[in-house]
């Protein structure tokens, strides 16, 4: 069996998932036929988030068996990481970088400025997510570049998704120097960025 | 001309944080062993590469660089990029599977 993630509430799983339950804590587990992808997996992980499950989802790109499952369960405190991500989710802001002109003849100075600017434009657009972080007081990941896009997840009480969704546009609308800016929000999804959230609040501590 | 980099630990973070797709643990299989040694191979060279880059645009913020260092530097940085991707490309390669996943230390680009 492969091991999607833990929960504290299982309800109704979904097809194809099953909740074996150790203490307070359920596993949930799936077969490794329908988990042979990480696209699969994080099919499956969303199917139990949105069955209304609060869980410790594992990484979709690791296989991690039940045993594996089992004994990580054993080295960590689940039920504080739980309740950190209890009846949350994570959403994700995504800003694309422009795209790369090739040109053949370029020359390796201006092939330098050109990355040089793309680096500052990237920074940039962290530091704005950083700043929607800051703005909106809840507890989001560091930026990260990946494929082009500059992205950072926000943890968000489902109840309120749309009022930060809100808060977020009304945030943006009131900078000028970020009107040409398109800002995509995804969500919500299973906190996959926050799973060692009380850790990294401990060690901040 | 000759440059020395010295890579430090903002460098080395900033290029970890330059996360790409997933699903890219190192595996080595007997059946596809040159493709997966190559991508290996080619993924340490281009994060190698990647970490040089934004030592020198570091260097040329600083004001620290001619601008034929620079165009020496820019030039040499931009073949070896070409030159990775187009390694990466015989094998099959896209310049995304370059990233090697290093677990709890992230992607190297």
């Amino acid at each position: 069996m492969i091991a999607l993630g833990w929960t504290s509430d299982a309800k109704t799983a979904p097809e194809h998932v099953t909740a074996y339950p150790y203490g307070s804590v359920d596993l949930l587990c799936t077969s490794p036929s329908h988990a042979g992808s990480a696209r699969e997996r994080l099919c499956l992980q969303t199917m139990c988030f949105d069955a209304g499950m609060s869980m410790l989802p594992i990484a979709p790109s690791h296989v991690v068996s039940r045993q594996e499952a089992v004994a990580i369960m054993q080295q960590i405190d689940l039920m504080a990481g739980l309740r950190t991500v209890q009846n949350t989710g994570q959403l994700t802001l995504s800003v694309d970088l422009p795209p790369r002109r090739q040109d053949a003849k370029q020359g390796g100075r201006s092939w330098l400025i050109a990355r040089q600017a793309e680096l500052g434009k990237s920074r940039q657009h962290a530091q704005l997510l950083r700043n929607i972080a800051e703005h909106i007081a809840l507890p989001a990941s560091d930026p990260r570049i990946k494929n082009s896009t500059v992205q950072c997840d926000i943890l968000v009480s489902r109840l309120d998704t749309a009022k930060v969704k809100d808060k977020i546009a009304q945030y943006l609308s009131s900078l000028a120097d970020h009107a040409d800016l398109t800002l995509l929000i995804t969500g919500l999804w299973p906190p996959f960025s926050f799973v060692d959230q009380q850790l990294r609040e401990e060690n901040a501590r | 001309m000759t440059a020395t980099f010295q890579i430090d630990q903002a460098d080395m973070n900033e290029a970890l944080s330059r996360l790409a797709t997933k699903g890219n643990r190192i595996s080595i299989d007997p059946e596809t062993v040159e493709n997966d040694l190559a991508r290996l191979v080619l993924g340490l060279m281009e994060f190698l590469r990647q970490l040089m880059e934004l030592q020198a645009i570091r260097q040329m913020e600083g004001g620290n660089l001619t601008e034929l260092q620079e165009e020496k530097l820019g030039t040499t940085l931009m073949r070896a990029e070409a030159a990775i991707h187009d390694l990466a490309a015989r094998f099959g390669l896209t310049p995304e599977d370059l990233s090697l996943d290093l677990g709890p230390l992230g992607k190297t680009i």
